[in-house]
């Protein structure tokens, strides 16, 4: 548009120029044919008169309508009736014709409507046209039967060529005025726009200026074209500096990941129009700080730069980084926290599961003191039973003593008094001997639960043990109960706690006393293999079923009613035997019987 | 037969000591004493004794800790102990320390007693 603009205009020149002269040279072209041609005898025909004619009635007519046709055949038509004005005239007139002074218009003419290179072949026909028909006079072809001595004492044609050469004025005026004007008027459009350009050039300046961002024009290779004042603060530098500065004093030139080359992000905005990204800069002082730059491709006159708005963001990166140390500071704190609380947390799962195993701990532990509470209680029972009978057996024994010392010392006296010792006196003592004997027997057997002893190292002879048992038992067995004695011959001696294993002993006996409701037998039987002792408790009783027979040794079983048996007899017994690392097992038959076995290891010694 | 034995017997019970004499005056000369007191006194005046039988259970002073006492001046006596208790502690010990010779419980069996000390001067003699 802006290009178009001058040609329409100069169209339109061309039309104002064109349709003046029409108008101009109609009426002028009329007035020289009436000047021509007013003392004229139109009786005698001539060539030249209806020539003219016609281009002034062309002339005319082309000068009525002339707003309604182009300006290429207007002009031609210009052309050619000057050509015909000026041959017809020149043919009549010879040398002295009036129009060819019109020849000079005809390149103004064709100049409006032609390039040069027409415009001269144009003029160049003219001439040759004129040349031609001035050959033809020269070569006696055409006369001139004008009298010029006559014409010149004429009016007409002094008034025709004053006509003709004020046209050729008029038309130059007329042109050069259309020019001037137009131009005037141009140049006075240019200089308005002139005016606005520099005002917008000023705002845009203004503008330019009045960012707090830098703002750099680079060329495509990076070079700095202009800055804004902005700039100029931020890097320290004079306006008249910059014409001599280029990219690698503003750069920081520090090593570093985030800091791309500056020649890379400037192919990248000419690549992808826009680039924004961190980079850091340096100032004119050799101070570097952290810029943010937005790269844009444009165009400014025709030549494609680069904008570069660079914003300060030293404080911005300096709170970023000061961010960052506190995020990596509390980062840091978060996890040593996390990893106390976790060591913390581990340290009370651990407490926790102790106390939990210190919990089951005191939980066995309670119910182990809880169980040999009852068995201390038990044995505290025995043992205060235990105590009563060794003092009784004690006092028991003194007296035995004396009598024992008394039928001793009596058995010799007699001895001495009488020779023929009767045989009722023998039985006599004997009798005596013999009461002696058992209740020793008994009070001994008791002694033996007396033991407050807590030695391993005794030597128990199992057979005697057994015995002293029996003896013990022996009124509950008495006319019921038949007891089949199956010993070894060998004597088992076992090392243990003498007191403990006749309480072992005696606990099993009575139980298989008990199972015995009516008659029946105990069998005891003893067995010595090579390291171990084996004692049978063999009963006929009423047998303990399978259910009840694994359980028999748990502290506090009993079948017996309440009050009747405390539930811990197997119980203590188990645990002496496995004290003399022995093994005691059972088994029964309900209604039949239960056998007992005692495996105790034997002594060697 | 062994009247050149002489016994020493301890007991706080005079009729046990009648009746050791009666039993044993054939065989052996016996000295009595009512308390260990009593049987250092007897110990310390008659030096014939090479035998000691001592009733255990005594007021003040035990059998075995007369018997430790005696055995300071006297450690070639030959000491026996007489108890109404089975074996005690106190008794098993002083038997692995050879304080005594042996042990014998009550009532006792004068013969057991005879034999035991027949055997036990019979060694003595034999060391001598």
């Amino acid at each position: 548009m802006r290009d178009k603009t001058p040609y329409s205009e100069l169209e339109k020149l061309k039309e104002t120029i064109i349709n003046s002269i029409l108008l101009y040279g109609s009426v002028l072209s009329a007035l020289t044919f009436i000047v021509s041609y007013y003392n004229f005898d139109f009786k005698e025909f001539r060539l030249s008169v209806l020539t003219d004619f016609i281009v002034v009635l062309t002339l005319t007519t082309i000068s009525l309508f002339r707003k309604r046709i182009n300006i290429k055949p207007k002009s031609l038509i210009i052309i050619s009736a000057l050509l015909v004005l000026m041959i017809s005239d020149t043919m009549k007139m010879g040398i002295n014709s009036d129009n060819k002074p019109l020849l000079i218009i005809i390149p103004f003419f064709a100049l409006l409507v032609y390039d040069m290179r027409k415009t001269l072949l144009i003029f160049l026909f003219s001439i040759l046209v004129f040349l031609t028909i001035g050959y033809l006079f020269v070569s006696g072809v055409l006369i001139s039967n004008i009298n010029y001595l006559y014409r010149a004492q004429q009016v007409s044609p002094w008034l025709t060529n004053i006509l003709t050469l004020s046209a050729i004025a008029l038309f130059v005026i007329i042109i050069f005025n259309q020019f001037n004007l137009k131009f005037s008027f141009l140049l006075d459009e240019l200089k308005l726009k002139n005016l606005e350009i520099t005002e917008k050039e000023q705002n845009y300046r203004d503008i330019f200026n009045s960012s707090s961002d830098a703002i750099f024009i680079h060329g495509v290779n990076g070079e700095i074209i202009d800055v804004n004042d902005a700039m100029l603060t931020m890097y320290g530098y004079k306006k008249e500096e910059i014409k001599s500065i280029t990219m690698s004093d503003i750069r920081s030139g520090v090593e570093h990941d985030e800091i791309k080359d500056i020649f890379k992000h400037l192919e990248d905005s000419i690549k992808l129009n826009k680039t924004v990204f961190d980079w850091q800069a340096k100032t004119k002082l050799g101070k570097a700080f952290w810029v943010e730059v937005v790269l844009t491709k444009t165009t400014i006159n025709n030549i494609p730069r680069i904008i570069a708005v660079v914003r300060d963001i030293e404080e911005k990166k300096r709170i970023a980084l000061e961010l960052e140390n506190h995020k990596n500071h509390l980062e840091v704190l978060i996890k040593e926290r996390t990893d106390a609380v976790a060591s913390a947390n581990a340290e009370l799962v651990a407490k926790n599961e102790l106390l939990t195993l210190q919990q089951n701990n005191l939980q066995n532990t309670l119910e182990k003191l809880e169980s040999t509470k009852e068995q201390l209680i038990h044995s505290e029972k025995m043992a205060s039973i235990g105590l009563l009978a060794s003092g009784v057996a004690h006092e028991i024994n003194n007296p035995l003593n004396f009598i024992k010392g008394g039928v001793s010392a009596l058995e010799e006296y007699l001895k001495d008094a009488y020779n023929d010792n009767s045989e009722d006196l023998t039985d006599c003592l004997s009798a005596i001997n013999e009461g002696i004997n058992r209740s020793s027997a008994i009070i001994d057997s008791l002694n033996h639960f007396s033991r407050i002893s807590e030695s391993q190292k005794e030597s128990c002879h199992l057979n005697s043990i057994i015995d002293n048992c029996l003896l013990i038992l022996k009124n509950r067995l008495k006319y019921r109960i038949e007891i089949v004695k199956n010993y070894t011959n060998a004597d088992p001696l076992v090392l243990g706690n003498d007191g403990k294993l006749h309480q072992a002993i005696i606990n099993i006996l009575s139980n298989a006393e008990q199972a015995i409701i009516e008659e029946g037998t105990i069998e005891i039987k003893t067995i010595v293999n090579k390291k171990d002792a084996v004692i049978y408790i063999i009963d006929t009783g009423i047998g303990i079923n399978s259910h009840d027979l694994k359980k028999i040794t748990d502290p506090f079983f009993t079948t017996k009613e309440p009050g009747q048996g405390t539930g811990l007899g197997l119980s203590i017994t188990y645990n002496i035997i496995k004290d003399h690392n022995g093994t005691l097992s059972f088994q029964s038959i309900v209604n039949e019987g239960t056998t007992v076995i005692i495996t105790l290891p034997l002594y060697n010694n | 037969m062994n009247q050149n034995v002489t016994i020493l017997c301890v007991d706080d019970e005079p009729i046990n000591l009648k009746l050791f004499e009666l039993n044993f005056k054939k065989k052996y000369r016996i000295v009595t004493a009512l308390s260990g007191m009593e049987g250092l006194t007897k110990l310390e005046e008659d030096a014939d004794i090479i035998v000691v039988v001592s009733d255990m259970k005594m007021p003040r002073m035990n059998g075995i800790e007369f018997i430790r006492e005696a055995r300071q001046k006297h450690p070639h006596v030959i000491y026996f102990i007489l108890t109404g208790f089975s074996i005690t502690p106190e008794i098993s010990e002083a038997l692995q320390e050879n304080i005594i010779h042996k042990y014998f419980s009550k009532p006792l069996d004068p013969k057991l007693m005879e034999k035991a000390i027949d055997e036990a001067i019979q060694s003595y003699l034999t060391l001598l």
